[in-house]
């Protein structure tokens, strides 16, 4: 049985703990830069934190946007990808191999720790 | 005799390194290793367009800590009391916390101080948000701007690379715009950023420096004199990380301090409500002032304008970085004349200065005019008490609409409230007379207009009645900027007396109604928001907001483990007289003494008119005592409230003493 991280966006602060829980687990400093969790904020109605996935070297294809309920995103700013089309994740060319690897195994996620608010959970897959 | 030395161009310059005559040095930080822990000094001369990196002084470091302790020392040392605070003598300075960009709970905050364009003398306010996390993880913790830019300009701080760059195209553009537009030229949509609207161009003298888009470093003008200084904006984007000496010892520590702000008394309310849940008691207990002070708001009215009026258009909460509190909001209105408005915030301080105070019961209209002070970048709180001071004026017909060009000041009257934002962010007409603030605009009117002012040291006071809270008006009397009260207003005051009992076994504890005990009350306070101030750790964290929340013991455990220090609880509290005493000094030497110290206005002078608290005053003489008990508390003679010289040098202050003495600001025989 693998586990996974369930965000619920609804419940996301902007705190950004998350980030900093996260860069301390990887390189034991605290730098939004060294975290494999990013809180994107589009000052609307929208905040919610993205976990990084693998790390690419190229954009994709598929800019497409979605709607989720009344709200029209982004797709890009959803997306997982460490892409060098999005600006936030820009400086991972440099220190590529930060990405989302639990914690370690088995999976002890610090984010889901630290999170106030209960929006990053660890559940079953 | 201490060693001043005397520019040419008028400015004076006390070297920093006389304070180490005074006491015993310990060990450098390169010694302890420090350095690699503590930001950089920016320093920017805008009238050459040079800046240059700085290692912190060790003197500064050891003896005054971080934010709001080495702006002030700094200020001591770089600014000449008495200078026009909108010249380009004036300095600007900006420091963030040494908890900055970690996970200590709320490290988010920068200090800002200058020599205020309203008050005179030494101003400074505070800002959360984002950006000492993002200028820590850069590289730096202290910004100190002198001079002026010939022309309009933005600080860019790219890591390493800090730049000044053009903001000719930025200048007249609202806060909202230029954000955008510089994140969008830069090519950081994740920059953080200070900037000015059109108050802090026109030099607007209570215009603010706003956070991104929502919050704001409120008080004292700062935003006037970034305006001065051709200012626009400051960037910021770091991509480094900050270090901290014990990791796995202060990672454990702020856990413990995260349970202890989640498991406090005041999460449960103030994590939902923020700081809007506090109107309905300022209701119940008759201090809701309504007309500048004239009556008070039930609490019926007061429900229309506090949390219980504003939450239908709360849509989620939110945070500052690194709070578990999250005690802010984003809201949107979705009928009525403010349809389609949205944002984030509205604090207290915010909405009782667009509603209540000026008679207006309708809080749509407060979040128009929080989108629009934010825009324009303008304090709300004195913006507040010039337009209720101006609406007292025309229903006492000391002025008309000839004065006012056309308008008609009434009570409650919520589109001239929004619509006289923007005439005295660009000092339109009347909007001119206004944007000097109420004390300014009093004078120039003339006929007894001063009368309905109500002023400490020329800071306008609270959105409450505070006459019959004796602890809190104490508080705005001595504060060392001018009344504020965000410095050392007893949390016991505002609750309940069966409240006083269960907390603190008897409801004579924190009794409003009396001045006994209030000096030590609001000595103490004030040291706890110091000690907030010191770390620049939100207020609404720490012991200042509560008892039970984080106070010096855990924030000292914190320090010592981020830069490998081994100071104590007292070693801090030292640190934060001496910042206190520092400042007061300060403004002694602009002339602030004894006299200043009582607070001017209706609020004082007259009676309670309605309420629960009717016929309740301020007595002078038992003001005038509890003021006397303060001064020996503080180490203040108890003739003119100046610092002696037997504290300052038990602070290793005896350089400021000396400097008193020379100026005859110190009497010499005590």
């Amino acid at each position: 049985m693998s586990k996974r991280i369930k965000i619920d966006g609804s419940l996301c602060v902007g705190c950004g703990i998350c980030e900093l829980a996260c860069s301390f687990n990887k390189v034991g400093e605290f730098g939004r830069s060294r975290s494999a969790i990013r809180v994107f904020d589009n000052e609307e109605n929208d905040i919610f934190p993205v976990i990084i996935g693998q790390f690419t070297d190229v954009e994709c294809t598929a800019k497409v946007d979605v709607v989720i309920g009344k709200h029209e995103l982004d797709w890009c700013t959803m997306c997982r990808e460490s892409c060098p089309a999005k600006a936030a994740f820009k400086e991972l060319k440099n220190t590529a191999g930060i990405y989302c690897n639990m914690c370690g195994n088995p999976p002890d996620p610090q984010c889901v720790q630290w999170c106030p608010t209960g929006a990053l959970m660890l559940v079953e897959s | 005799m201490p060693e001043i030395v005397l520019l040419d161009d008028g400015k004076f310059h006390v070297p920093l390194n006389r304070v180490s005559q005074q006491y015993e040095k310990s060990q450098t930080s390169e010694e302890a290793g420090m350095n690699q822990y503590i930001g950089k000094m920016l320093r920017v001369d805008l009238s050459t367009g040079e800046i240059s990196k700085e290692a912190l002084d060790d003197e500064l470091v050891q003896n005054y800590i971080g934010g709001r302790g080495f702006n002030s020392r700094l200020a001591y040392n770089e600014i000449k009391p008495g200078i026009d605070p909108l010249s380009p003598e004036n300095v600007l300075l900006m420091a963030a916390g040494p908890l900055g960009g970690t996970i200590a709970p709320a490290s988010n905050r920068l200090s800002i101080a200058a020599l205020s364009p309203q008050t005179g003398i030494l101003g400074y306010a505070n800002v959360g948000d984002s950006f000492a996390p993002s200028l820590r993880w850069a590289g730096y913790e202290q910004m100190v701007f002198t001079g002026k830019s010939p022309e309009p300009v933005y600080l860019w701080i790219d890591d390493d690379k800090v730049e000044l760059r053009t903001a000719k195209h930025l200048w007249g553009k609202g806060v909202h715009e230029t954000v955008h537009q510089i994140r969008k030229e830069l090519e950081s949509p994740e920059a953080t950023l200070l900037s000015i609207g059109p108050a802090g161009e026109n030099l607007v003298r209570f215009a603010c420096v706003v956070g991104n888009l929502h919050r704001a470093a409120g008080r004292c003008g700062m935003g006037a004199v970034m305006g001065s200084k051709n200012l626009k904006s400051i960037a910021v984007r770091g991509t480094g990380t900050v270090k901290v000496a014990r990791p796995q010892e202060f990672m454990k520590l702020a856990k413990a301090a995260h349970h202890k702000v989640k498991n406090s008394v005041l999460y449960p309310e103030f994590s939902i409500k923020g700081t809007s849940g506090m109107f309905v008691g300022h209701a119940r207990m008759g201090i809701a002032s309504v007309w500048n002070h004239q009556r008070v708001a039930t609490v019926e009215e007061i429900s229309k304008v506090g949390y219980e009026g504003q939450s239908q258009y709360f849509t989620r909460s939110l945070a500052c970085y690194s709070c578990s509190m999250h005690c802010s909001h984003r809201w949107a209105i979705s009928d009525g004349p403010y349809a389609g408005e949205k944002g984030s915030g509205m604090e207290y301080g915010v909405s009782v200065f667009l509603t209540s105070i000026l008679g207006n019961f309708y809080v749509p209209s407060a979040f128009k005019g929080l989108n629009l002070v934010n825009d324009y970048g303008m304090d709300t709180t004195e913006f507040g008490c010039a337009l209720a001071a101006a609406f007292e004026w025309y229903q006492k017909g000391i002025i008309t609409k000839e004065d006012t060009g056309g308008m008609a000041l009434e009570w409650g009257n919520y589109e001239t409230i929004l619509d006289l934002i923007g005439k005295i962010a660009r000092r339109e007409g009347f909007g001119d007379l206004l944007a000097e603030g109420a004390i300014r605009a009093a004078k120039v009117i003339g006929k007894g207009a001063e009368k309905f002012v109500t002023d400490c040291k020329g800071l306008s006071t609270h959105g409450a009645d505070m006459r019959s809270v004796k602890g809190t008006i104490l508080s705005l009397g001595i504060c060392n900027k001018g009344a504020d009260v965000m410095d050392a207003a007893p949390a016991a005051e505002f609750l309940s007396p069966e409240e006083r009992k269960h907390m603190f076994g008897s409801a004579d504890y924190g009794d409003p109604s009396k001045y006994t005990g209030k000096a030590r009350l609001v000595f103490d306070k004030g040291i706890d928001g110091m000690i907030g101030d010191i770390f620049q750790i939100c207020k609404f964290n720490t012991s200042w907001a509560w008892p039970g929340m984080l106070d010096a013991n855990e924030l000292v455990d914190m320090y010592n483990a981020a830069v490998c220090t081994s100071m104590t609880k007292e070693d801090v509290m030292m640190v934060a007289e001496r910042i206190h005493t520092l400042e007061r000094a300060f403004q002694a030497r602009s002339g602030i003494t004894k006299k200043d110290d009582f607070i001017k206005g209706p609020m004082t002078e007259e009676p309670v008119a309605d309420g629960p608290l009717k016929g309740e005053r301020v007595d002078p003489e038992k003001y005038r005592k509890a003021l006397e008990e303060y001064y020996e508390l503080a180490g203040w003679d108890m003739e003119t409230g100046v610092p002696t010289r037997a504290k300052l040098e038990k602070l290793g202050l005896g350089f400021v003493a000396d400097d008193l003495e020379r100026e005859g600001k110190l009497l010499v025989f005590r």
